[in-house]
């Protein structure tokens, strides 16, 4: 009897609860179908949910690394751009050198382009970017380079060198009779030392030797930056002054013309130093790329690792979704006709 | 004379399709109640007197019932603590994608710091990093709330479970003493017997029960670990309420006849029953999630930690992230509970409440010119920022009690907090989704073998009413043949 029996309550508790659950389903089912992801990711995933969270959170990570990159890639570049033209123009500024080492009037000539180089040359190393001073080192929140004029400690110490050494100032007329021994000796110690530590340090330049260093991928970092204490401005800025003011114009041709032989060992070696550091910030910025374009692909590969963990196939939510509305109406169209069954109608 | 015998039959017939029809109308009327199991009326001869009625026989299957009555207490359990992890899932973590979760907010605590190490001198980027690091802060607090409301709700429940536990044994009582005396007196007590079992299935709901049936149809009940609930009278289940979570903060035991039955202390702890669910959600698996809360604060201390730059030897303080008990740092490699709840960022950095956030980049956040990272004052002091960076993405070791990976980076560690509470709930789920089926399974077997139905009776009573005016046509005929014969004597 217990086989073959069945009870009213227990036939319109299945139908009930069978509804019910197609219903659940339905709507989990619709979600999925039309996002492409799990309804529910914490549930359907389980112990793998950290995965997910950790994957999602190295791409925000190398998002970044890509953002910053383009950052210091933009100041790679302009520094690059700026050591560029100071080499064009200490080059331009070698044959002006030339001419004028044999001119009668070399002193005279000279002495103007020197100093608009001079000045240009503590214009560019005085760059900004972002508000950063780029060849400040880390001490990028004041401009470099002082300006060389009347008045500031650059100037005033190398006229008090000047004057310590042949006791009259660069624009007096005594300055004829300095010998070549004499100037030699002063350009190599007293005026030299003017662009050497601490002179340097204290008069002409508040950069950090410290280049400023960035991080371009989850394992490199680069030095992204040039210091203005580098060997190969303070040369440049040595010849330039030497030239525009130790009053070459005054100084008879055997000591302008060792003047103006020292200027261009300096210049020589300054454009050697130069393409140095060019050659320095180049590989900064080929490695800046090559990161880049690595963290690209990484990103890419993570992207596709959440998307492989979270994805529902749409195709197939969407047949689901079909195929629960059916046994949806079943199980209520069926629910309707068996309750109609009754004896009751019958007698 | 046998006239008279045919009367005395029908009369009883009369009798006993009265009986069957009430008991027909009382199986209609209970056709689609839970728990009403169908009524038989056994009839049978006395001899020269007919039919009587011997007894309303109940259909029931004991081994049925014992059957829905675990699979409920099961699924009780799995609802309860389902219910609970998901409430700290939705809030804490909720879908991967909203990057809710501690290690998303770690991941773009990192991000700002990276962007504010390119360019060291902007501010604006600095209280971006102290933006980030409050989200992060604010996030381990606010969870820290949820977890512990989570587990106050949890013994709020339990003390409404256990007052109804009490409730129920009262009435089992009442309703058992009617049962025992109804069998010695010999009456009808089968409504009675689907009350009991009634109050069975409800207490089955709140906690795991086994069940006995002794002399007399006396029953007596033990919990599924072997106490005693009810044996002749109700035995006492107690609870203390606390109002109040944090995360020390631990919840009483529920007593039974004297015998603690939850937590860990309990000798005969409860295995199935809604609050054996509610215990665990509150001593395990809340309690393992804060744990596992106030070791990611404490990581986050530790990295943020600033150390002497003078050479005097002082020891570590905390830096960006700052509590109450600075300025020691927590021991390492231990729980320090409650530390998500009162971890802040250090307000000497925030700008919002007049901070500085360059302090970000020079160190000394302490207030300590000794730990100042930044000593020449440089605007583009990057050491320091890409130090926190990559403390970030160091390895440390984490204390195993917390159920997290022991040695990872914060980031990693964090993420298998994440699994953790997702495997706890998608297990929760699973066994919750099974023992239901099962409890619907059980259900409607029993169903099908106490259960009315409706048609059934229907047909039935068509025979009932055959029966009573075939009996009262025999009744008037031999009214009549008695008639004639008093007729032919006058």
């Amino acid at each position: 009897m217990a086989t073959t029996f069945i009870s009213t309550n227990s036939i319109s508790t299945t139908l009930r609860i069978s509804a019910m659950k197609s219903q659940v389903a339905l709507s989990r089912a619709t979600q999925e179908a039309t996002n492409g992801r799990l309804s529910d990711v914490g549930l359907s995933l389980g112990a793998l949910t950290g995965r997910d969270v950790v994957l999602r959170a190295e791409l925000v990570d190398v998002d970044k690394l890509v953002d910053t990159n383009a950052l210091v890639s933009g100041h790679l570049d302009v520094a690059q751009q700026r050591v560029g033209e100071l080499i064009d123009t200490a080059e331009a500024f070698q044959k002006d050198l030339l001419a004028a080492r044999n001119s009668a009037n070399g002193g005279n000539i000279i002495g103007q382009p020197a100093g608009a180089n001079l000045d240009s040359l503590i214009a560019t190393l005085n760059v900004t970017m972002d508000g950063q001073y780029l060849f400040g080192g880390i001490n990028t929140a004041v401009a470099p380079l002082a300006d060389y004029a009347a008045g500031s400690a650059n100037k005033t110490a190398v006229d008090a060198a000047f004057l310590s050494t042949f006791g009259f100032a660069q624009n007096s007329p005594a300055a004829s009779g300095i010998s070549v021994a004499s100037m030699q000796s002063f350009l190599d110690t007293t005026f030299k030392s003017q662009f050497d530590d601490p002179a340097w340090g204290a008069n002409w330049s508040t950069a950090s030797d410290q280049a400023m260093r960035s991080r371009i991928s989850t394992t490199e970092t680069i030095d992204s930056s040039v210091s203005a204490n580098d060997p190969a401005f303070r040369k440049l800025a040595m010849a330039y002054t030497m030239l525009s003011d130790l009053g070459a114009q005054n100084l008879n041709q055997g000591a302008f013309q060792a003047v103006i032989d020292t200027a261009t060992r300096d210049i020589g070696e300054a454009i050697n130093g130069l393409a140095e550091v060019g050659a320095r910030l180049g590989t900064a910025q080929e490695q800046t790329t090559n990161a880049t374009s690595r963290l690209k692909v990484q990103g890419d590969l993570i992207t596709q690792q959440i998307t492989a963990m979270e994805k529902v196939d749409p195709a197939e939510a969407s047949v689901r979704v079909t195929s629960l509305q059916n046994q949806l109406e079943m199980s209520l169209a069926l629910t309707a006709r068996i309750q109609k069954l009754s004896i009751l109608d019958f007698l | 004379m046998t006239l008279t015998v045919a009367l005395n039959s029908a009369r009883s017939s009369l009798m006993a399709a009265g009986t069957q029809a009430s008991v027909v109308s009382r199986n209609i009327a209970g056709a689609t109640q839970d728990g009403y199991s169908r009524k038989n009326v056994l009839v049978s001869t006395l001899p020269g007197n007919g039919v009587y009625v011997a007894g309303i026989q109940r259909a029931s299957s004991a081994g049925l019932f014992y059957n829905v009555l675990k699979a409920s207490s099961t699924s009780a359990k799995q609802d309860a603590i389902y219910n609970g992890l998901q409430k700290i899932a939705a809030s804490t973590i909720d879908d991967p994608q909203l990057d809710q979760s501690p290690a998303a907010q770690i991941a773009k605590l990192k991000s700002a710091l990276q962007q504010y190490a390119t360019a060291p001198d902007n501010t604006t980027l600095a209280q971006a990093a102290v933006n980030a690091a409050k989200g992060v802060a604010s996030s381990l607090n606010d969870a820290t709330k949820t977890v512990q409301s989570v587990r106050s709700d949890a013994d709020a429940d339990m003390a409404t479970s256990v007052k109804t536990i009490n409730e129920l044994l009262a009435q089992f009582e009442t309703v058992n003493t009617s049962i025992v005396k109804g069998t010695v007196a010999g009456s009808d007590i089968t409504d009675y017997l689907d009350l009991r079992d009634n109050i069975l299935s409800k207490l089955s709901q709140e906690v795991g029960i086994t069940v006995a049936t002794r002399a007399n149809n006396d029953t007596v009940i033990y919990t599924d670990s072997g106490v005693t609930l009810f044996e002749t009278k109700a035995r006492s289940v107690t609870f203390d309420q606390t109002n109040a979570y944090t995360a020390g903060t631990t919840g009483n035991a529920v007593f039974i006849d004297g015998v603690p039955v939850t937590g860990a202390s309990a000798v005969m702890p409860l295995h199935t029953g809604k609050l054996a669910g509610l215990a665990t959600l509150r001593d395990d698996a809340a309690v393992t999630y804060q744990n596992q809360l106030d070791e990611i604060a404490r990581g986050l201390v530790e990295t943020f930690a600033e150390s002497d730059q003078s050479g005097a030897s002082l020891p570590d303080v905390p830096g960006l992230f700052t509590y109450p008990g600075a300025p020691a740092i927590p021991p390492s490699g231990l729980i320090s509970a409650g530390l998500a709840g009162t971890i802040v960022v250090a307000p000497s950095v925030d700008q919002s409440v007049g901070g500085n956030p360059n302090l970000l980049r020079d160190g000394g956040i302490s207030g300590n010119p000794a730990y100042v990272y930044n000593t020449t004052g440089s605007a583009g002091f990057f050491d320091r920022l890409q130090q926190l960076a990559d403390g970030l993405a160091a390895s440390r070791t984490f204390d195993p009690a917390a159920m997290g990976k022991p040695n990872a980076n914060l980031i990693d560690f964090a993420g298998s907090s994440t699994s953790w509470l997702e495997s706890q709930r998608k297990s929760a789920n699973d066994g919750a989704t099974y023992s239901q089926t099962l409890l619907e399974r059980s259900a409607e077997a029993m169903s099908n073998v106490s259960g009315v139905n409706m048609d059934d009776e229907m047909s039935f009573m068509l025979q009932v009413e055959r029966t009573f005016s075939a009996s009262s046509k025999v009744i008037a005929t031999v009214d009549g043949m008695l008639k004639d014969l008093l007729a032919a004597v006058r």
